[in-house]
């Protein structure tokens, strides 16, 4: 039963994985949680101690909100991936050197394979595509 | 016509989302594709070109830190209005009691700030900017805060090149052109230890009750952030004032750093590194 249901789960995870830009959005979602981390101040003084306090909240979770979009709506994964874009890139002045450079390029690594994410040949057009290049 | 009925129950929700699962994966191969690369080295390069401006005095940014230990260490701190209370112990800074500072205008020969980050993983983050701040005791000198300047590090290599940045009223040489000048203004740090060698301080009032520091008779810093455990100045606090606060070697064990107004950092250079810091992995 238990080997069933890890079978299950494997099954399903690798559908999931293969039908949505998975790892892109995973490096957004970190790279968002990193930021929250490194910019964590209690909610209330982020609240009402201004933009210094609650830039980290605010880039952080955005990056996390559109990581999670790109995951759950895979066709909005073009608007998604620019917008983690342009908020890694914001990152950088904002949010405490992008959470000391890690934040930002994690990032952009991680829109940019949200960007790049969609059809690709299949292996076996690939092939046939290569021996008439050759044969060319 | 007979229609098939619709299984509305969980199960039933559970298998016809499985299935449109398991199609859409099937029907295409979908991927990361090779365009992913250009996009990439064109964001890192907008980071790499963000990250010279700051070097190059040409950027501001927004840096606070709170509710982690930071150190920051520079070879002499220029301030001119300063103003600090007492602030009671808060969670925030793990039940300590810490001295609020704030500065209205700040000029730093060399910075070096070392933070820790509480990961699963023991991490530190180094931050330094202007000049090198050596570790005065890692040479064998006998640096120590009753060494008085222009010649903070005694015989240490770095003594002439700090010393030719002030001049003998104790002041910073060109604060916004000198490269090796970290200059800011409106910055503001919660101490639980700062250890310096006073120098030039003037103006000085000690006891000023804690609500008027800020205040245009004192510091005319206006609204302090919201510190440790959003603390503001408070009536009955013990407040200090000083006009001019020039301190060489000062070290400070921090609960949080926050610069309210701009501040360039020429030559910044950012390393994370495993495991905890010293002032030596300053230089």
């Amino acid at each position: 039963m238990a080997m069933k249901a890890l079978h299950e789960a494997r099954v399903l995870f690798a559908a999931f994985r293969r039908s949505r830009p998975f790892w892109g959005g995973l490096w957004t979602i970190i790279a968002g949680a990193w930021i929250v981390k490194v910019m964590s101040f209690p909610i209330g003084i982020a609240l009402n101690g201004g933009w210094s306090y609650s830039a980290g909240y605010v880039v952080g979770g955005s990056l996390m909100v559109f990581g999670v979009i790109a995951w759950l709506a895979p066709n909005y994964r073009m608007l998604a991936g620019v917008v983690t874009f342009l908020l890694a890139i914001a990152a950088f002045p904002v949010a405490d050197l992008g959470g000391y450079l890690v934040g930002s390029l994690l990032g952009i690594v991680g829109s940019s394979m949200i960007i790049a994410w969609g059809d690709k040949p299949a292996r076996l057009e690939r092939g046939r595509r290569r021996k008439r290049t050759r044969a060319a | 016509m007979q229609h098939k009925r619709r299984d509305l129950t969980l199960g039933g929700r559970y298998r016809r989302a499985r299935a449109r699962l398991l199609a859409d994966a099937a029907a295409r191969r979908r991927g990361t594709r090779r365009r992913a690369v250009p996009i990439a080295l064109g964001g890192t390069a907008m980071i790499g070109a963000m990250y010279g401006l700051v070097s190059a005095n040409l950027l501001a940014v927004n840096f606070t830190t709170m509710d982690s230990t930071a150190s920051i260490y520079t070879n002499y701190l220029e301030a001119q209005q300063a103003a600090g209370f007492m602030a009671p112990g808060t969670s925030t800074a793990g039940g300590q009691v810490v001295a609020e500072l704030g500065i209205k205008t700040l000029n730093l020969v060399g910075l070096c700030v070392i933070e820790q980050q509480s990961t699963p993983f023991a991490m530190s983050m180094v931050l330094t900017a202007g000049m090198p701040v050596p570790d005065p005791t890692a040479s064998g000198s006998s640096f120590d805060t009753s060494t008085p300047p222009p010649s903070p590090y005694g015989s240490s290599a770095a003594a002439g090149t700090v010393s030719a940045k002030i001049n003998a009223a104790g002041q910073v040489l060109n604060p916004t052109t000198d490269p090796d000048i970290v200059h800011g203004d409106y910055g503001y740090l919660n101490a639980q230890l700062l250890t310096a060698y006073g120098f030039q301080v003037a103006g000085l009032d000690l006891g000023v009750t804690a609500d008027q520091v800020n205040g245009p008779s004192y510091a005319g810093i206006g609204n302090w952030p919201t510190g440790s455990g959003g603390r503001t100045p408070t009536a009955g606090d013990f407040g200090i004032y000083a006009g001019q606060l020039n301190l060489s070697g000062t070290a400070a064990n921090t609960y949080g750093l926050n610069l309210q107004g701009s501040i360039s950092l020429p030559n910044l250079r950012i390393r994370v590194r495993p495991g905890s810091l010293t002032q030596a992995d300053c230089s």
